[in-house]
């Protein structure tokens, strides 16, 4: 879901970076106060793993590939601001080195996979874990699930206002395949959950993070 | 904890050693951009070094991926740390 430079207009890439810019000042502030040394490098290791995952695409239908985004699982073990940081940090390399999504679409790049998909998404497992309470698998299925579908809406939106489609069929046309990609988001999520888990006092123990 | 760190180094390169078989066919958002005929819109607006996860002076396709997927995950790391430490120390 990384939009190319050439896809949004102007008022478009203002205002998503309006709304990044203001998430990623609060993010990093947040960061700022609770970073100890020690999750430093899991932070490192969680950003590399999230980015080796999105290089894997893995074909859906007709002709179109997903890949994960890893935004879900970010939020659940670092937190939401974190999250965020890691997440963006992500999307600005892949940009710049990689040409993987534009450099002034960033803003909408990451208001769409870091702010919603890392983010908000993080909120809405914590809502999810207390209506599912130890079902920490399904929360999370259902979550990732979410946060994919809900990329994909607010992208719609930014492409729909650039004026590259309209939006009813736009909608429907991005979050029909990305509901399909979401599943896979949600089962990765999960697996990779369940070796958490089952390190989850080592990686208690070292980012005070409680798992 | 670092035996934690190492086992996600495995993964990672248990990963990228996938990725060079990973699917060719266009993202979602690059199918919607075909379906609605506004993929041509596309720019880059900078050269990237590293075109489409390929490395340009390895010719083989594979090791070009691979490698590609080697250098991003150590960048990532490096600056992901160098940033915490930095705003640690510094920032606000």
């Amino acid at each position: 879901m990384h939009i190319p430079d050439g896809y949004l207009d102007t008022k478009t890439i203002l205002s998503t970076w309006f709304i990044s810019i203001s998430f990623l000042t609060i993010g990093i502030k947040r960061v700022k106060e609770k970073l100890k040394d020690k999750t430093i490098p899991l932070m490192g290791v969680l950003g590399a793993l999230i980015f080796a995952s999105q290089m894997v695409n893995f074909p859906i239908m007709y002709g179109t590939s997903g890949h994960f985004l890893g935004g879900v699982l970010l939020g659940i073990i670092l937190g939401p601001f974190a999250g965020l940081i890691i997440m963006t940090i992500v999307l600005i390399l892949q940009s710049l080195i990689f040409g993987d999504g534009g450099i002034l679409t960033l803003g909408a790049n990451i208001l769409n996979m870091g702010i919603i998909g890392t983010f908000l998404s993080t909120y809405i497992y914590y809502g999810l874990s207390k209506i599912f309470k130890n079902k920490i698998y399904l929360t999370a299925f259902i979550t990732s699930w979410i946060s994919v579908i809900l990329s994909s809406i607010f992208c719609s939106f930014e492409l729909s206002i650039s004026k590259m489609f309209p939006l009813s069929l736009g909608l429907i046309s991005m979050v029909g395949i990305h509901s399909i990609i979401g599943f896979f988001e949600g089962l990765i999520t999960s697996i990779i959950l369940v070796f958490i888990y089952k390190n989850k006092k080592e990686l208690s123990i070292f980012t005070g993070i409680n798992l | 904890m670092k035996k934690m760190i190492i086992i996600f180094f495995i993964i990672i390169l248990m990963i990228l050693l996938i990725a060079p078989f990973a699917s060719t066919f266009p993202d979602g958002l690059e199918k919607v951009a075909e379906l609605f005929n506004f993929s041509d819109s596309s720019k880059n607006i900078i050269s990237p070094l590293i075109p489409d996860y390929s490395l340009p002076i390895i010719k083989n396709e594979l090791f070009s991926t691979f490698f590609a997927g080697i250098i991003g995950v150590i960048l990532i790391f490096l600056v992901i740390v160098l940033f915490s430490k930095i705003i640690k120390r510094y920032f606000f």
